[in-house]
């Protein structure tokens, strides 16, 4: 009997915990150092990324290794508007990125949700290095090897540089991935989500009870994109550079990991997940260079050892402690 | 004519990857770094002894490094998750193929190392009133060798039966007594080896260089995805249209030759979804 | 009576294998009947082309005076069929309540919201406790569908078929893989519900004592083919068609 991937819970921690995470969340630039400031922001960035990936891959059972891509699309998106176009207006532009991103995805997504398993993760795979090629062939525009510098957008007539401004910027950053995490909640509580999760355990029930299991995994395919595109067109400006290395599988490998590690199981891991794993990554890659090696050698680990990350032991604990079940 | 060496190198790793699916149900999506590997091994064998003929032991010895550390990767890693869903064979080979990738830039360096006085010393002789280069045409050949002593193995020799019958149901076979988990073991070893040797076989005609994992497992991916996955015979097949399309898209359209293999494979997976030889009806 | 059902030489062919041969029956409101025949003969493919999981190769499929051949399983289930499966098929890491009540929102049109909480859904809520109620499976509502027992799991499955307040409904073994004692209960629980709504039933059984305690008629099939059709009765004195079902089932 092979032993299928599960998830278990929509879960949240206590209402107090929640408060307490917020209100941490809320005073990080109090810090007053600007490097927390973009690690965090970096850190919101990959959360919210994880988040839409996980409704892609913990609730609907798809593993993709295409979602690099989309995140490159958003990203890129924003660098060719503010940069090659002069385009400012920097919700404008994270809102066309978002929509540019979500287009080509659904168009995507329909392709890739017609194969099953290890079929629609190597179709996104190889979307992904499609489009990491053509990004080289299409130097012109993209400026193949070198990347796009992001040339700061406009935020209600302030030039919004996140380098002279990294508060705003998280702040902003934060917002986004509030309203990101709420509409997380809706979607994966609602009975579209509950469908998700049918299809994930069984689509040929799911169909035989009247879903229309093929249609729905498209829209949480495109959903997912729109959470990535976000996510790449929030990081451009914070990094001032695109570069294609951001379509390459081995980025997709970073939200993957990062779901992982929080936890695909639950709602809060991979929140937690791109968290940990974007504060993680930074200290690492500042002792060595080895980063893709540590990053395989983890995504090994995890795999092997610890399937259910963070937060879904820590809930696996805690249930087994006999504390407030879980639904 | 490119095209048939194209083909041919193509042959022999999408082989090796379709072979691995087929018998141990594992898309190894490490393979393109084996291929990768192979072709490190064999340009610094291949540096080493440049001025000796011995140089050609360069090959099989870079096809038997690979094959050695596919095993072993095997043994470690891959046999714990044979029973665990798809998911978990995915991730783990690449979370692999990312640790491989990288250990083979730390221990060679980011510098693509060329061989290319190799390829050049076999000369070239007259193929249709063109000179060719003789060493793609030993590599054709010698891909045409290596795939009819597959083909033997396969269906005359008793591991061959074994390995087909593991290949066509696992539970069927451990219950008349084949070890099924040491056909798996093999079925690495091969199917690594042919994607080391393919790897090394290229190495002079281009280079060992490093993204050459990801291009490899993406082109032997289109392969199997045309000629149908666990079949050695699609994996030629789909190999030469490949191949083909490769060169005649190189000699006509550069910007295009890319877009065509997906155009092709798009294509393919619309209109028959299991391939030209495929079993397996995939579609969701 | 009229005929909700009706199949006009339904054949299907795996390569060169002829599953179902020229399979042509019907089925009148609100019966009961049941199809048997040994293992192999075709039953789960006729009932899988019947419920849109496959098409037929030649032939058609008639429901409601609608030609329903090869249409997909969702829309067919929109229709007013519905499904249950003989290897279990429930959506295991969702809770029995979950179970059903995602079939009461397919069936309701509401599984599409995106946005609206399920749990202030209170008429879904309150029809799938009904429905668990009817089965027996109310008390086990928050447990996750794989920890029930082998008997409630199929049971669910069925359940979930009812949500969908078929008018007609595909049940395939319900009662395979349950001890003996169990089965009565299931069966006449099932049967409670079909008669009480006037749902027309096609259920494949192996089990003769279930098949001839609630028939209304007996379809018996064999190497793809529809040998015997008719009452109780005449199946069971039809010599021939015992030496059929006891030589190879």
């Amino acid at each position: 009997m092979k032993t299928k991937v599960n998830q278990v819970t929509n879960r949240l921690p206590s209402f107090i915990g929640i408060i307490v995470s917020l209100v941490g969340l809320f005073c990080i630039p109090m810090l007053g150092s600007s490097y927390y400031d973009f690690l965090f922001s970096l850190a919101l960035i990959y959360s919210i990324w994880a988040l839409g990936y996980n409704l892609l891959f913990g609730y609907t059972g798809l593993l993709s290794f295409g979602h690099g891509a989309f995140f490159g699309l958003g990203a890129y998106t924003v660098a060719m508007l503010v940069t090659k176009f002069s385009f400012k207006p920097f919700l404008p532009v994270i809102g066309i990125a978002v929509l540019v991103t979500t287009f080509l995805g659904a168009i995507i997504g329909y392709l890739c949700v017609r194969y099953t398993e290890v079929y629609f993760a190597l179709l996104t795979l190889a979307f992904s290095m499609f489009f990491y090629a053509l990004v080289f062939k299409l130097y012109y525009w993209t400026g193949g090897s070198d990347g796009i510098g992001v040339r700061p957008p406009d935020l209600f007539g302030l030039r919004f540089s996140a380098i002279e401004y990294p508060a705003y910027y998280y702040y902003i950053t934060l917002v986004f991935f509030l309203i990101s995490v709420y509409i997380g909640w809706r979607i994966v509580n609602s009975p579209f989500g509950k469908a998700l999760q049918a299809i994930r355990d069984n689509p040929l029930k799911a169909e035989a009870i009247g879903i229309p299991v093929r249609r729905y995994k498209w829209y949480a395919f495109i959903i997912s994109t729109a959470y990535s595109g976000l996510a790449g067109a929030l990081y451009a400006p914070l990094f001032g550079h695109v570069v294609p290395d951001l379509f390459h599988f081995s980025l997709a490998g970073e939200v993957l990991f990062a779901t992982l590690l929080g936890g695909y199981t639950t709602f809060l891991g991979p929140i937690i997940g791109g968290i940990v794993f974007t504060v993680a990554k930074r200290y690492i890659t500042a002792v060595t260079i080895y980063w893709p090696l540590v990053l395989g050698a983890l995504l090994v680990a995890v795999t092997l050892f610890f399937p259910q990350g963070i937060v879904g032991t820590i809930y696996s604990l805690l249930r087994r402690t006999g504390a407030k079940g879980g639904g | 004519m490119d095209g048939l060496f194209y083909g041919s190198i193509l042959y022999l790793v999408a082989s090796g990857l379709t072979l691995i699916f087929g018998v141990a149900n594992i898309l190894n999506l490490a393979h393109g770094a084996f291929y990768m590997l192979g072709a490190y091994v064999a340009a610094i064998l291949i540096k080493l002894m440049i001025n000796t003929p011995y140089a050609v032991i360069a090959f099989p010895l870079a096809a038997a490094v690979v094959g050695l550390t596919g095993i072993a990767i095997e043994r470690g890693f891959i046999k714990w998750i044979y029973e665990k869903d798809y998911t978990y064979q995915l991730l783990l080979t690449f979370g692999l193929s990312l640790v491989l990738s990288d250990v083979v830039r730390i221990t060679f360096g980011t510098e693509p190392i060329y061989v290319t006085k190799l390829y050049a010393h076999a000369g070239a002789i007259d193929v249709l009133g063109n000179p060719y280069p003789v060493y793609n045409l030993i590599v054709i050949g010698l891909a045409f060798l290596i795939g009819c002593l597959l083909w033997a193995m396969m269906s005359k020799t008793r591991i061959g039966k074994v390995i087909r019958a593991c290949a066509l149901d696992r539970e069927m076979s451990e219950g008349i007594g084949i070890n099924t988990s040491r056909v798996f073991a093999l079925a690495f070893l091969i199917g690594t080896a042919l994607a080391g040797i393919s790897g090394a076989l290229v190495a002079p005609q281009s280079a060992a260089m490093l993204g050459m994992d990801a291009d490899a497992l993406i082109q032997s991916f289109i392969v199997i995805v045309i000629g149908g996955v666990g079949s050695m015979k699609g994996a030629l097949i789909g190999a030469l249209i490949i191949g083909l399309i490769r060169a005649f898209g190189i000699a006509l359209f550069p910007e295009i030759e890319l877009a065509i293999s997906y155009l092709v494979m798009a294509i393919v997976l619309l209109v028959r979804p299991q391939g030209l030889f495929g079993r397996e009806y995939r579609a969701a | 009576m009229k005929e909700i059902l009706t199949t006009e030489n339904l054949t299907k062919f795996f390569g060169d294998f002829k599953a179902v041969d020229s399979v042509s029956f019907s089925l009148h409101e609100g019966t009961i009947t049941s199809l048997i025949g040994p293992n192999g003969a075709g039953k789960t493919t006729l009932l899988n082309m019947l419920s849109g999981v496959i098409r037929p190769t030649h032939g058609k499929i008639y429901f409601m005076d609608k030609d329903v051949t090869g249409l997909p399983p969702h829309k067919i289930v929109k229709m007013g069929v519905a499904r249950g499966f003989q290897l279990l098929c429930i959506c295991n890491n969702l809770t029995t309540l979950d179970n059903v009540r995602i079939a009461v929102l397919s069936h309701m049109g509401r599984i599409r919201r995106v946005f609206s909480p399920i749990d202030r859904d209170r008429e879904a809520y309150q029809k799938a406790l009904e429905i668990l109620k009817t089965f027996g499976l109310d008390e086990k509502k928050d447990l996750l569908a794989r920890d029930l027992p082998h008997g409630d799991k199929k049971l669910l499955d069925v359940a979930m078929a009812f949500a969908l307040e078929p008018k007609l409904i595909l049940l395939d073994e319900p009662t395979s893989g349950v001890s003996t004692s169990e089965k009565g209960k299931i069966m006449s629980t099932i049967e409670k519900v079909i008669r009480e709504r006037g749902i027309t039933a096609l259920i494949v059984e192996h089990d003769m004592d279930v098949v001839f305690s609630y028939s209304d008629r007996i379809l018996v099939m064999h190497e793809g083919k529809l040998i015997a059709d008719g009452k109780p009765e005449e199946i069971k004195s039809d010599k021939k068609i015992e030496s059929v079902l006891l030589g190879v089932g």
